[in-house]
């Protein structure tokens, strides 16, 4: 395996859970509140 | 009495101390024979809070819960603002002196301005309810966290900036794979303090109902519902010692280190 691909692999390992975890606390959160662009 | 000579250094500073804490106290009107006089007061309230309202737990959880999405989406907006504007604040980064001083006035007078006056303009401006809460919570986060972010980004190692410069990268790339890798884990660990206070500061926002437990707790109080306050007190320190934990985890996580206790 070339050393790119290693390294985007511990990237990969180290930010994609809390990253994904992140996202889709945030999105719901935006959502639930009710949050929309027409408030702005 | 050649022990003493070494602390004659210390005479004047403590004499010092001792009486602006006296004047201190006399401007406060400190009067420990009051407080001793409150302490039954004080018991007796508590003693009405015990034991809490139980029944109350499940109509606060959606409270709660909207308590801390306020705080994790003010302080998420907060830091994404604070970022761009310490990228000018920072003296080795920012285009020109000028941009430089505007950021860093921004910065000083957000950080004057007291949060609750902050919520109440906010309040003002849009209404009741989370929305305001949350621009409320974006705004207070900025003074705190461009101030911290711009102090990191003025420490970076100027070599891989120069270097990248040198072969004739753009700002933005410096910024991408220079600067970045170096103030990440800095960035992280203060977004996750900010995130903390911002929980505090979001229970606050009840007190002008703008969303969260905060507004029950208030309530509860004015209408002498004691029992109730105390349930929502006790859940309100369960959710400060969750995302404490939460926080603490993503940081070991991501960090790679231990965080002090």
């Amino acid at each position: 395996m070339s050393k790119e691909n290693l390294q985007y692999k511990r990237y990969y390992k180290k930010y994609f859970f809390p990253g994904s975890l992140f996202i889709l606390i945030l999105g719901w959160s935006i959502v639930d509140l009710g949050i929309s662009p027409r408030l702005f | 009495m050649g022990g003493l000579k070494r602390y004659r250094g210390y005479l004047f500073p403590v004499i010092v101390l001792t009486l602006l804490l006296w004047g201190g106290a006399m401007v406060c009107r400190v009067n420990l024979a009051v407080l001793m006089e409150g302490i039954p007061h004080g018991i007796n309230l508590i003693g009405h809070m015990f034991p809490p309202q139980w029944e109350v737990f499940s109509r606060l959880m959606g409270p709660a819960l909207e308590t801390v999405q306020i705080a994790f989406v003010g302080t998420v907006f907060g830091a994404i603002l604070s970022f761009f504007i310490s990228l000018f604040a920072a003296s080795n980064l920012s285009p020109n002196k000028m941009l430089r001083e505007i950021a860093r006035g921004i910065l000083s007078t957000e950080r004057a301005l007291p949060d609750l006056i902050i919520i109440l303009l906010f309040v003002a401006i849009v209404g009741l309810g989370p929305f305001p809460g949350v621009m409320a919570l974006a705004a207070s986060s900025i003074g705190m966290l461009g101030k911290l972010f711009a102090d990191t980004l003025e420490e970076v190692d100027p070599k891989p900036l120069e270097a990248m410069a040198a072969v004739g990268a753009t700002k933005a790339q410096i910024i991408r794979y220079a600067v970045l890798p170096q103030v990440m884990p800095s960035f992280i660990a203060n977004i996750l303090y900010r995130f903390d206070v911002n929980i505090r500061l979001s229970i606050f926002l009840g007190v002008v109902e703008a969303g969260g437990i905060g507004f029950n707790l208030i309530m509860s109080m004015r209408l002498l519902e004691y029992k109730e306050t105390l349930a929502a007190i006790i859940i309100i320190l369960i959710l400060v010692v969750i995302c404490e934990k939460i926080s603490d985890t993503f940081r070991k996580r991501i960090l790679g280190q231990e965080v002090l206790r």
